[in-house]
């Protein structure tokens, strides 16, 4: 029963008063360490017509420009439906959904290239509210169903005590 | 001709630095961080918004210099010559604590953390204030303090806990670890000069004299006249823009005077409002109730009533009270001084009637009369820290239930804060009634020309413009 009862002050606490303790974006960079920038949709909803580069390459400091086109393979990601690009494909579902990954020596060269991306988008009316996807059928990933279950139907093996 | 320097100094927790060339625009945030690597100071919102990157600010041109909490995120160092910046690290030294920081250990004011190092800011802040004598604080209103820092996780139970704490007897002031006396001596033979610091295209003055002042704007009509950049920061953040040519008035003394006259007060357009706020307690209490939710306390440390006038917003937290009181606003230039009263000053979207080698020198606002009923109206989605839906200033005077006259100024439904001259009109020697608002709310929309944004559509704004009046009423014949 050392704790039980007691005040126990935060682990971090005293790093967070002093400010101290380190966060990511507080930790010296590394020799040859890269900025990372996203160039997101400029609309909410619809279908990516052109992406161009060409500008934001020639930024000096840039040193990566990436799309979907650049991820060989798995383009999905998802914690339990493997269904989320990582960089927009073909379709774009909000604004600042990632398209282009901008990778540069220092943030003004990456600012710079963000700026000079161009994305075009053909856009559509977003679906906002849960009538419009339901009168739209558009629903996400594949249809499931819940149902009751009653407990000698459904466990007839549980051991209730 | 004063001497010119070519850098700035700035003490940031004791140490002096010296500052030249393109660094001078680089905001006290990002100094402190990627220059100095005093990575306590947090960057969230990037707008003044969130108040992480609280950091404590000391001029020491002053008397007696007080601390007070500033957003570093929108702060320039080309403001700050002669300042004690003050940060999150130079608060003690280890294993030492300040109470502030032991308080917030003790009564768990920490989660994740990053919102901490502004709330600890913020807090000594608060301390160092109730505890410089004259202004003793007994029980500071917490709440309002820390209205400029916001935590996402933590919750403000535990925060507001820690506060409640604090004892100011056994508070350390930070003149015992860093003697202000000091730094105003090291400081002193280099107060009059004139800084001047280039940089590429890039130009830098910061003069000591309103004369100084006048000369370096009709010299460069196209700087940018710079005193709390509470929106210049946000622009320079939020959209990549930063003016090139800019004269700072923070070092100018004269413009940050408060005369009180028996029928007026005389406002240096470079007083901050947290400067102001005192005496409009009890010279104008509803205008300091406006106040006090004019930004945060970061923000009004620091923004000037010149500042918020130049910027001219259509809802602009100080501008409705300043029309219908017909301040009178003093410009000035090298070939002399004027007078214009703020209801001529306003013409168009950001657009205002001064020219390029002018600045606004002063504001006189006239004191109420006994006569005079004023309210003063801000609707926003939230009390603290919010952008006006929709302001609003009525003033009237009303003799035996009868409208002696009436002015109405509303912000937000217009290119520019609105007086209804027609509204007014219509109600002058009326019976003060609900009927007579209520008809005078149809003439008011005829007078207005709201557009639908983020914080509101155009509908709920003629709405506001309505109901204001007769809120007005009721509140006035309770």
């Amino acid at each position: 029963m050392t704790y039980v009862g007691k005040t126990i002050p935060h682990d971090s606490a005293r790093g967070h008063v002093t400010g101290k303790a380190d966060y990511l974006d507080d930790l010296p960079r590394y020799e040859n360490e890269l900025l990372v920038g996203v160039v997101g949709s400029p609309v909410a909803a619809g279908t990516i017509c052109s992406v161009d580069l060409e500008a934001a390459k020639k930024v000096p400091g840039v040193v990566a420009i990436l799309t979907h086109e650049d991820i060989p393979g798995h383009k999905l990601f998802g914690p339990l439906f493997q269904d989320e690009p990582f960089l927009a494909i073909d379709q774009v579902l909000y604004i600042g959904q990632p398209v282009v990954l901008i990778a540069a020596t220092d943030r003004n060269a990456l600012r710079k290239a963000e700026a000079l991306v161009k994305i075009t988008v053909d856009a559509i009316k977003p679906i906002l509210s849960i009538d419009d996807a339901i009168k739209a059928s558009s629903f996400i990933g594949v249809e499931r169903r819940s149902c009751k279950a009653t407990r000698r139907k459904r466990l007839p093996h549980a051991s209730i005590s | 001709m004063p001497h010119m320097r070519d850098y700035l100094l700035i003490y940031i927790n004791g140490q002096a630095h010296e500052i030249s060339g393109e660094e001078a625009w680089l905001t006290l945030s990002q100094y402190l961080r990627q220059r100095l690597r005093l990575t306590g100071t947090k960057i969230v919102c990037e707008e003044g918004d969130c108040g992480s990157c609280s950091v404590l600010l000391a001029d020491l041109l002053a008397d007696h210099p007080v601390y007070t909490p500033v957003d570093s995120c929108i702060c320039f160092l080309f403001q700050l010559d002669g300042h004690h910046v003050v940060t999150v690290e130079g608060l003690s030294h280890s294993p030492e604590l300040s109470t502030v920081q032991q308080s917030m250990i003790d009564c768990h004011g920490s989660q994740c953390g990053f919102c901490t190092p502004g709330f600890v800011m913020a807090m000594t802040g608060v301390m160092e204030r109730a505890t410089c004598g004259s202004t003793r604080v007994a029980a500071p209103d917490w709440r309002t303090e820390l209205s400029g820092n916001l935590c996402r996780c933590t919750g403000y139970q535990p925060i507001l806990n820690a506060c409640e704490q604090l004892k100011t007897a056994d508070y350390v002031r930070l003149d015992e670890r860093y003697p202000i006396a000091a730094m105003q001596a090291s400081y002193a033979p280099l107060e009059a000069d004139i800084v001047a610091i280039a940089y590429g295209k890039k130009k830098c003055f910061l003069p000591v004299t309103i004369a100084e002042c006048l000369e370096l704007k009709s010299l460069h009509p196209e700087a940018r006249l710079v005193a709390g950049a509470t929106d210049i920061g946000v622009q320079s953040n939020k959209r990549h823009s930063t003016p090139d040519v800019v004269i700072g008035l923070r070092r100018i003394v004269e413009l940050q005077s408060i005369e009180v006259h028996p029928d007026h007060l005389q406002l240096g357009a470079g007083v901050t409002w947290s400067q102001m706020l005192p005496i409009l307690e009890t010279s104008l209490p509803s205008f300091a109730e406006v106040i006090k939710v004019f930004g945060s306390p970061q923000i009004r440390n620091i923004g000037t009533i010149g500042g918020n006038l130049a910027n001219a917003s259509p809802i602009a937290d100080s501008l409705p009270l300043l029309h219908v009181m017909e301040c009178e606003l003093k410009l000035a230039s090298v070939s002399g001084t004027r007078l214009l009263n703020i209801n001529k000053f306003y013409k168009g979207y950001k657009q205002y009637d001064l020219n390029s080698d002018e600045i606004i020198a002063s504001v006189k606002l006239p004191r109420l009369t006994t006569e005079d009923r004023l309210r003063l109206y801000k609707v926003s989605r939230r009390r603290d820290m919010d952008i006006s839906t929709f302001t609003a200033a009525i003033r009237m005077r009303v003799q035996a239930g009868i409208i002696e006259q009436a002015s109405i100024a509303f912000g937000a439904v217009g290119p520019i804060v609105l007086r209804l001259p027609k509204t007014e009109a219509y109600l002058k020697d009326k019976a003060f009634t609900k009927e007579t608002m209520q008809a005078a709310g149809d003439v008011a929309v005829q007078e207005i020309t709201p557009i639908s944004d983020v914080r509101g559509s155009a509908d709920y704004r003629y709405q506001l413009s309505k109901n204001v009046l007769m809120k007005f009423y009721y509140e006035e014949s309770r």
